[in-house]
């Protein structure tokens, strides 16, 4: 078994921590010799994996800690590590461009890395292009989809927002409470927004973010027609309804030609008396039609 | 045309297949594109994974039914048209366009061989006497775009001029007609021009003849004895269309007198699918809902409005059926009182299926 000192291990290229997100060793296994050893390259004494088997080590106070030399190509540098790291799935974006870019610096075309490498970052689908994606988010997107706090996809919507506006409502409680598919909802419709009243995105996002429910306050505001419309309607319906019995249906966005008017009725006297009630409904159909055509 | 100055621009590749080769269509085509690399091959399949783009030009003898009804949408009304396949796929690259969806991994394919879809229209004309037989080729590509380099679209012109009851329409965002002018006899052969208003056609009608283009060749077709169509579709509104379509509706009054076979309306619709493809276009950024098709359209409220609008324009000018293309009942009774069920220009006709090709991928444009 060959062991090196942890503090000569420690000293080296810290710029070559890959797995910045790596989950910490298991200190017991790692006191008692029973973890993995630390790869080291055998030309030059790069650590190629272990980094964090020595944040670890360091902590415990061990003085040294077993190491395994390797010396391949550069692209078997990187896929040993990889399957040493046993993550698949499970990288973080900033862990994905830091291996990205590093394997770059090391002359590995992106064609392979993509075809040797990806497979062990990710069971199905691109690396590299969803990485560059990534890559070019501003800093405070990147952070926020590594939290988890909203997609990559959702990030690059709001792209073209203010990175204040954006800011302000990452650090609003209101859009931290909301859950992850709201938070989605909210950032899609700000991003819409932005795109439709830009001069008062700002003061739309912060009534939103001070309203009951944040990304029904932008959609009002995003579909602000058809919020017109549901609001006649409501008006309307409300009076149509009330103490009524009845019950009164717009076409689904208001797309048809028909309402629908329910009568449940329970004896003849109630049957008549809503029948009754029903006429009265013609009163409203100018302002019902004018929402259909 | 401004925007290419050869056919040979528009395409890296060509792929023959080898039953087409010795067709006229492609000796046309070669000497309409010297210098270009022809590659024979005995099927669509053996075209390299590399060049199954829209540079690559595919020709060969038309697949399966080329004649069909036109799909239309589910859940809307259909205006019983009737496609014929002739050019598949496009390059004029419109931001709206449905086959962006399904076409952009594809060659451009030429059905070089006239025939079969001739004879199809020919025995669908035959066993509809007295009903009209309205068939087009611009459904799953342009009619003109490349019809000046194959010529294609004369073979059927010539074919259907002695037959009454076909009316035969070849649909372009192009100027191309003049080498169309002095075929004869034209029989009820249509040149239909599809029309935007000008801000908008210049923004999302990718490398389309500009308006004022195809207002001018709609005159030299009208001019050489064609009757006209136009097709406001996609209507896409924005805050200039109301004065920009008074001007577009006076410009084809000022052609004069000409036939006017059709007119129809569409405004902008897309499914979930092209969405995402035409984020960046502005016109995505206002009110659009989901109907019954799947497709997101303008609130119905806003479509009749516009519709309105535009036919009670088209009415000073012309009294040629105007019609809706995908568009639900509710919006025809209001526009029209009634769907054009009983118009002999609508008429469903017998024994005709559907279009094979879009069947498959379930709904167009």
């Amino acid at each position: 078994m060959i062991v090196l000192p942890v503090d000569i291990l420690a000293s080296g290229r810290r710029d070559r921590d890959l797995f910045p997100d790596a989950p910490m060793p298991d200190s017991e296994l790692l006191a008692g010799g029973y973890h993995p050893p630390v790869l080291v390259r055998a030309s030059d004494e790069l650590v190629l994996w272990g980094w964090s088997v020595i944040r670890v080590a360091e902590k415990l106070g061990l003085e040294e800690l077993p190491v395994a030399y390797f010396e391949g190509s550069r692209e078997d540098e990187y896929a040993i590590a990889l399957r040493l790291e046993a993550r698949t799935d499970r990288f973080s974006f900033r862990e994905r461009e830091l291996l990205l870019n590093a394997a770059v610096a090391d002359q590995i075309a992106e064609e392979t890395f993509e075809r040797v490498l990806g497979p062990h970052i990710v069971s199905d689908g691109p690396v590299v292009s969803v990485t560059r994606r990534f890559a070019a988010l501003e800093p405070t997107l990147k952070r926020v989809v590594c939290d988890r706090l909203i997609d990559l996809k959702s990030a690059e919507r709001v792209a073209a927002v203010p990175p204040g506006v954006v800011e302000r409502a990452l650090a609003a409680t209101a859009f931290r409470a909301l859950s992850f598919s709201r938070r989605r909802q909210f950032f899609g419709l700000m991003a819409e927004i932005a795109i439709r009243e830009p001069e008062r995105l700002a003061q739309i996002v912060d009534a939103a973010l001070e309203s009951e429910s944040p990304e029904k306050y932008l959609t009002e505001r995003r579909y602000p027609r058809l919020t017109e419309y549901t609001n006649r309607f409501d008006r309307s319906r409300t009076q149509i309804e009330r103490g009524s019995g009845l019950r009164i249906r717009a076409p689904e966005y208001f797309e048809g030609a028909s309402y629908r008017l329910e009568i449940p009725f329970s004896s003849r006297e109630e049957l008549v008396e809503r029948l009754d009630r029903a006429r009265k409904i013609e009163g409203y159909c100018d302002e019902l039609f004018s929402l259909l055509q | 045309m401004s925007y290419f100055r050869s056919y040979s621009e528009l395409f890296n590749e060509v792929y023959v297949e080898r039953a087409a080769s010795r067709l006229p269509a492609v000796e046309r085509c070669r000497d309409g594109m010297p210098g270009s690399r022809f590659t024979l091959v005995e099927e669509r399949r053996d075209i390299p994974a590399e060049h199954l783009r829209s540079s690559t030009l595919f020709l060969c003898r038309p697949r399966g039914e080329v004649f069909g009804r036109c799909p239309g949408t589910s859940g809307h009304v259909c205006c019983n048209y009737n496609t014929l396949d002739l050019y598949l796929g496009c390059t004029l690259g419109c931001s709206y366009c449905i086959m962006r969806t399904y076409l952009n991994f594809a060659p451009v394919t030429v059905y070089v061989d006239a025939q079969p879809g001739i004879d199809a229209v020919v025995r669908a004309a035959e066993s509809n006497p007295g009903r009209q037989v309205r068939v087009g080729t611009g459904e799953v590509g342009d009619s003109l775009l490349l019809d000046p380099l194959f010529r294609l679209s004369e073979e059927f012109v010539r074919a259907f001029a002695g037959i009454d009851n076909v009316t035969f329409e070849m649909k372009t965002k192009t100027d191309l007609v003049d080498h169309l002018l002095d075929v004869d006899p034209k029989g009820n052969a249509v040149i239909g021009f599809s029309l935007s208003v000008p801000s908008v056609a210049q923004q999302e009608d990718g490398f389309s003849s500009s308006i004022d283009d195809r207002i001018s060749a709609a005159g030299r077709a009208a001019r050489a004895g064609y009757a006209l169509a136009f097709h406001f579709d996609p209507i896409i509104q924005s805050e200039t269309w109301s004065i920009e379509i008074d001007a577009l509706v006076a410009k084809l009054r000022a052609l004069g007198a000409y036939r006017v076979a059709w007119i129809s309306m569409g405004t902008v619709r897309f499914p979930a699918s092209l969405q995402e493809s035409i984020s960046d276009r502005p016109y995505m950024y206002d009110e659009f809902v989901p109907c019954r098709d799947g497709k997101f359209r303008y609130l119905q409220k806003e479509r009749i409005a516009l519709y309105r609008r535009l036919r009670d324009l088209l009415r000073t000018v012309t009294d040629a059926p105007v019609y809706l293309c995908m568009e639900s009942a509710a919006v025809w009774t209001t526009l029209f009182d009634a769907p054009p069920v009983a118009g002999p220009l609508f008429t469903r006709l017998s024994g005709i299926g559907n279009h094979p090709r879009l069947q498959k991928t379930g709904s167009s444009s």
